[in-house]
């Protein structure tokens, strides 16, 4: 928990969550219909920030996480996702994909309303990618959410302001239909889905290079998701109050307040009753527990931390490209000890580039590199690493391997991790030394500018906090950016690296929209991922929140940051 | 404050011919109960840190897997942290990280300070003007911007990266200070005295204005100290202090100041706390006893 | 007199301009910038794409003294700039978060003056009494508490023990009494407290300090063989005397008033300059660094030529050639 909000915060553009919740299936509604009556209508729920949030209110407008989170309670999406990772109804309620798998049709739901009653028709989603798709957006606002759209055909460029892609058509107020220029099957769960449509009815009328400085973008007042804005205060606060119009019925909970609270005082908060909700460290767990006013959910996330090694380092690359050192180092981290040590139990193993709990996860991968020095032992002395007579191991030509663990400030969490894994690599005579921590900006900055290898960072812990589709792209292609941390694109002959693309590009292929053929795909990449280590995959920290006892019907979801789904579900005891 | 050292020429040199001025303070500042329990204090707690491996055998340094967030047992009396080091070895080691870093500070501040300070107020006019001006720049930076500026361009902290920042930044505002005291002194009839009768300009400054800025000066060093034993734990709450693999008690109480460990864990952070305000405390009266003593007119 | 403020005045110029300056290297010395991060994001597809042109749009690629002067034609314009990391106009952020620096700022050093001034003149009065010996000890003891774990334990106390009042925050959101007289005042006590008290142990033992040299200059000596009675020279003549100095102090202490106070800011969620500054720092934020040091710079200098003047009529003897 601690390492994904220090990692949020350090730089929340890393953790965009455009797919956040806030609703759930049609069937889900009628089962729980009867039910209703009996439910009291009423309330604040008080959440939490731990830094301060971003002040555009638009959605896609802002970079900041915490946005987007309040965002999702007053917007929502095309599709979403369920606690299984299933896409599921949203706005819209329908979809149908063309012959050819390059049209998908959508019908919005009839009852999606603005929470001014007006209903939610095709051309408020054609303004969401008019904007997404417009150089005011992409140039002048500088917002990073225009690969939503760039698949659709016509808007792989900015398009001047109100102009529309040709690949997307309005059928009629509920019907619409957007192409793309060749079939990809994870175009619609990694990017349409996604698309938020805005009211056209206020942004509409306005040029959208006026839209930033509008007081529709301080306070949004009309929205399509269970809670809408009310007020807000820079910094410190946002209120928002139910829509009494909202697609899945009205939520019973009349008002949500977001807070900014410090980490060091919110356990105080949540036990005092000034706040609801908010995500614990897992050394905490017994003690809320214990308090008479609080309840803890503890569930699995879809994230993951890693230690990488810098391929490509001038001085030590040699030996962290060879696959063997790497899987020397698996061997030697026990990482069930660091789940039980760090995450108090509440975790898991991390096998390979996704974590266990994922629905793409292949289960095969369970137990792999059980904890054994003496596999590392010998894989180590395997590649001519011999231990020299001062106790630690040497590089294959004799010379001293010393490398050194670079971390980030602000998270105790990773500290202790990085003291651990030194002693795990002590137990087979690896000599790595943990650097003092530097600032999250300075490390990705080497990170980034290390063609040469020649900058300080060696070896390093990260985490990844994934997206609803396991889509690999952008992140382990050899041609991604991202691979920088991950793969070594310096070295593409390698057959394992030629393997890694042909999986990648296949699990999106035509052939891929055949679910159980894009499973089996991404089955094998995960495999090979698991046999090369690309980086060392450590552990998988469960979600942590501590919750008040008159909050009811919260739904938890590993695949959503920061916040339960299905807001408008919720509901909370009358005070005493 | 600037007032203080004002108005007391050279009340020292009325003492008895058998005695030097130095004995005599010396001998003052041990008639004062409350400085000779702060330098007592002081003493006690440099020696359990110097000689932190007689009260324990662990290592701060030594971390443990399998016995994290252990409460107090008989093996470690104050319990273990998130990586299993050792409270108390974290505690009593702790000290020569803050100890150092608040000691070396202040007294490169200090000599910094009055050096520049000194010679400012000393010479006055367009030399002043000119210094003052470079002062001003200097205390433009926030302290704390400026620690994230340089760790972030030497790529590292360590207790001595503090120091540094600390001895390149704080001098202005003692600077100032004590300008503002020679400024004063400057006008007083002993120096123009030992102006008319030729004295060197450096003597004048080393031999007759510093020995009656120095009462002055002690406070003021008490406090920077008494400020910079406080720095780890303020640097740390914001990342910025020592490594944490480091044993500091800044870093030692930042980790365990949330709500639940306030509530459940005293043995965790009641002792870094303790020999925090401790170590102040006796630096303040220590500082408050050399002030009475080098400075006979506050007995009245 | 006059002369001389107009030429401090205008010699804050190239001041200021080297303060700037300095910066301006400084955190183009930093490694990073505001948009890298971008890079790090699985979701864009094309986040090379993205990054390459938010350095060009904001002239990240020129030359340092292009930069330099871009940003200082842009000054004087009136324009700060947009922060990279907030996506707002950097005047309107310091517009926003400079009033709540303030209002805790000022409080603090009402609550310094009121409490430590009094308390330091009574144990001058009565020096090495009890009264003295107690609230001396008091008074370092609160001063040896680093500052964020007596807000933490003023926090615990108060608001999570007793639930006297609100733990953070300057307005309770989302009621009808939002923002009202009664409302700010409960959000400001606790952060004002864990502020002014070790300020407050400081100046009391300035307070302290001063009026025991005052009380034994000739003057004070002088009323006292009048007849003048006991408070009536303790207020009319060493309050007097011993006050300004303190006011001196002031002058210095002001800029720091505006720069915040970080740790307190983040621990109380009170949104004010010093969590700007820190924040702008981290996230390489070049507008927002320069612009809340401008910020910082004027208001530092400005306070530093208000104590040379009080420092003056402390002292008459002080010429300003």
């Amino acid at each position: 928990m601690k390492r994904r909000t220090a990692w949020m915060s350090a730089a929340a553009v890393v953790s965009l969550t455009t797919l956040l919740a806030g609703c759930s299936s049609i069937g889900g509604t009628q089962a729980s219909a009867p039910k209703r009556t009996a439910i009291p209508n009423g309330g604040t729920l008080v959440e939490t920030f731990p830094t301060a949030f971003g002040t555009n209110m638009i959605p896609f407008l802002d970079s900041s996480a915490y946005t987007a989170t309040a965002d999702s309670y007053a917007f929502d999406s095309l599709l979403n996702f369920n606690q299984k990772d299933q896409l599921v109804p949203d706005l819209v309620d329908k979809y149908a994909f063309s012959k050819s798998k390059t049209t998908i049709t959508f019908w919005l739901n009839p009852k999606a309303r603005w929470s001014n009653g007006t209903p939610v028709t095709s051309k408020d989603v054609q303004l969401s990618v008019d904007w997404l798709a417009s150089k005011t957006y992409n140039v002048t606002d500088q917002g990073a959410y225009g690969y939503l759209v760039q698949n659709i055909v016509g808007a792989s460029k900015p398009l001047p302001d109100g102009t529309t892609p040709s690949g997307f058509k309005i059928i009629n107020s509920h019907e619409f239909s957007i192409s793309m220029a060749q079939p990809d099957a994870a175009v619609l769960p990694s990017q349409w889905a996604g698309i938020i449509p805005l009211p056209s009815a206020v942004l509409g009328k306005m040029p959208m290079s006026a839209w930033k400085s509008s007081s529709f973008n301080k306070v949004p007042t009309i929205g399509s998701g269970p809670f809408v804005f009310k007020s807000l205060v820079p910094g410190q606060s946002i209120t928002q109050v139910r829509n009494p119009y909202y697609v899945f019925g009205a939520p019973h909970i009349q008002t949500v307040v977001w807070k900014v609270i410090s980490p060091n005082v919110v356990n105080g908060d949540l036990a005092s009753g000034q706040v609801d909700i908010a995500g614990i460290h897992p050394q905490d767990v017994q003690k809320m527990k214990a308090l008479p006013n609080l309840s803890v959910a503890i569930f699995p996330s879809n994230s993951f931390g890693y230690l990488g090694w810098r391929l490509n380092n001038a001085k030590y690359g040699s030996v962290f490209s060879n696959v063997k050192f790497r899987q020397a180092v698996e061997y030697a981290i026990n990482r069930p000890a660091l789940v039980k040590a760090i995450d108090k139990g509440y975790g898991k193993p991390e096998n390979g580039p996704l974590p266990p709990i994922n629905f793409w996860y292949n289960s095969k991968l369970n137990n792999t590199y059980a904890y054994s020095p003496a596999t590392a032992n010998k894989l180590l002395d395997s590649i001519g690493m011999k231990v020299g007579a001062n106790g630690w191991r040497t590089m294959p030509n004799g010379k001293p391997f010393s490398p050194t663990l670079t971390i980030s400030t602000g998270d105790s969490n990773i500290v202790t991790e990085s003291t651990f894994i030194a002693q795990f690599m002590k137990a087979v005579h690896i000599n790595l030394t943990v650097l003092p921590p530097i600032n999250f900006n300075t490390m990705l900055s080497q990170l980034n500018n290390d063609s040469k290898g020649t900058q300080p960072i060696q070896g390093f812990l990260l985490g990844w906090s994934l997206s609803d589709d396991p889509d690999p792209r952008g992140l382990w292609r050899s041609t991604d950016n991202l691979n920088i941390t991950s793969i070594d694109w310096t070295n593409t002959k390698d057959p394992a690296i030629v393997e890694n693309d042909r999986l990648i590009h296949l699990q999106h292929s035509a052939a891929a929209f055949n679910l159980a053929y894009r499973k089996k795909i991404i089955y094998q990449w995960q495999t090979l991922l698991n046999q090369q280590m690309p980086e060392n995959f450590l552990t998988m920290d469960d979600a942590i929140y501590a919750y008040n006892k008159n909050v009811h019907g919260l739904v938890f979801s590993a695949y959503t940051f920061g916040t339960p789904i299905d807001a408008w579900k919720w509901w909370m005891s009358p005070a005493k | 404050m600037a007032a203080n050292a004002v108005s007391h020429a050279s009340g020292v040199s009325r003492a008895p011919k058998s005695k030097s001025p130095l004995r005599l303070s010396i001998e003052r500042f041990f008639h004062s109960p409350l400085a000779v329990a702060g330098l007592v204090m002081l003493v006690a707690i440099v020696f359990v840190t110097v000689f932190a491996p007689l009260f324990t055998h662990f290592s701060p340094s030594q971390p443990d897997i399998m016995n994290t967030d252990s409460p107090p047992t008989a093996l470690h009396p104050l319990g273990t942290d998130g990586s299993g080091y050792d409270n108390l070895a974290r505690v009593l080691y702790g000290g020569r990280v803050d100890l150092t870093v608040a000691f070396c500070a202040a007294m490169m501040t200090m000599v910094i300070g009055t050096l520049y300070g000194g010679v400012s107020g000393f010479f006055g006019g367009f030399i002043d003007t000119l210094m003052m001006r470079f002062v001003d720049v200097m205390l433009n930076f926030p302290f704390i911007s400026l620690v994230l500026i340089v760790e972030a361009v030497f790529n590292t902290s360590s207790e001595w990266v503090l120091i540094l920042i600390v001895g390149i930044t704080a001098w202005p505002g003692p600077a100032r200070l004590i300008r503002g005291v020679f400024l004063q002194l400057r006008e007083q009839d002993y120096v123009v005295g030992a102006r008319t009768v030729g004295c060197g300009n450096w003597r004048i400054i080393l031999r007759h204005m510093l020995p009656n800025a120095m009462s002055f000066i002690i406070v003021l060093v008490s406090f920077q100290v008494a400020a910079y034993v406080g720095l780890d734990a303020a640097l740390s709450y914001l990342g910025l202090g020592v490594p944490p693999n480091v044993a500091s008690w800044g870093g030692i109480l930042n980790t365990s100041t949330g709500y639940m460990s306030l509530r459940t864990e005293p043995y965790a952070w009641v002792p870094p706390a303790v020999m925090i305000v401790l170590t102040i405390l006796s630096v303040n009266f220590i500082g408050d006893g050399l002030r009475d003593a080098f400075d006979p007119q506050t007995r009245t | 007199m006059a002369t001389y403020i107009i030429r401090r005045l205008l010699g804050l110029i190239p001041t200021l301009f080297v303060i700037t300056v300095i910066v301006f290297l400084l955190m183009h010395a930093m490694p990073g910038n505001a948009f890298e991060a971008l890079v790090f994001n699985p979701r864009l597809k094309n986040a090379a794409a993205i990054y390459n042109r938010l350095v060009q749009e904001n002239g990240l690629n020129q030359s340092l003294p292009v930069q330099y002067f871009d940003w200082i034609k842009n000054l004087l314009q009136g324009n700060l700039g947009i922060s990279y990391s907030l996506n707002m106009p950097v005047s309107e952020l310091i517009a926003t978060y400079l009033p709540n620096t303030l209002l805790l700022a000022v409080t603090a050093e009402i609550i310094i003056l009121v409490v430590s001034i009094p308390i330091g003149l009574y144990q001058a009065r009565n020096v090495n009494g009890p009264f003295d010996v107690l609230s001396s000890f008091i008074a370092v003891l609160f001063y040896s508490i680093p500052g964020f774990v007596f807000a933490l334990l003023l926090i615990y106390l108060l608001s999570f023990t007793f639930n006297l009042l609100p733990s953070s925050g300057t307005v309770t959101p989302g009621v009808p009494w939002s923002g009202d007289f009664a409302d700010r005042v409960s959000h400001l006590l606790l952060p004002a407290l864990a502020l002014s008290l070790p300020g407050l142990a400081y100046y009391t033992r300035l307070t302290r300090g001063n009026s025991l040299q005052v009380i034994v200059a000739d003057f004070v000596r002088t009323a006292r063989a009048k007849g003048l009675r006991g408070p009536r020279i303790l207020f009319r003549h060493v309050l007097r005397n011993a006050v300004i100095p303190i006011i001196a102090q002031f002058g210095l202490d002001l800029g720091g008033l505006f720069s915040g106070a970080v740790i307190l800011e983040q621990i109380f969620t009170w949104p004010g300059m010093g969590e700007l500054s820190i924040n702008a720092n981290l996230n390489r934020d070049y507008p927002l660094i320069l612009g809340t040091t401008l910020l910082f710079a004027i208001t530092v200098l400005i306070g530093n030529l208000l104590a040379d003047i009080l420092l003056a009529f402390a002292d008459p003897r002080i010429r300003y050639d």
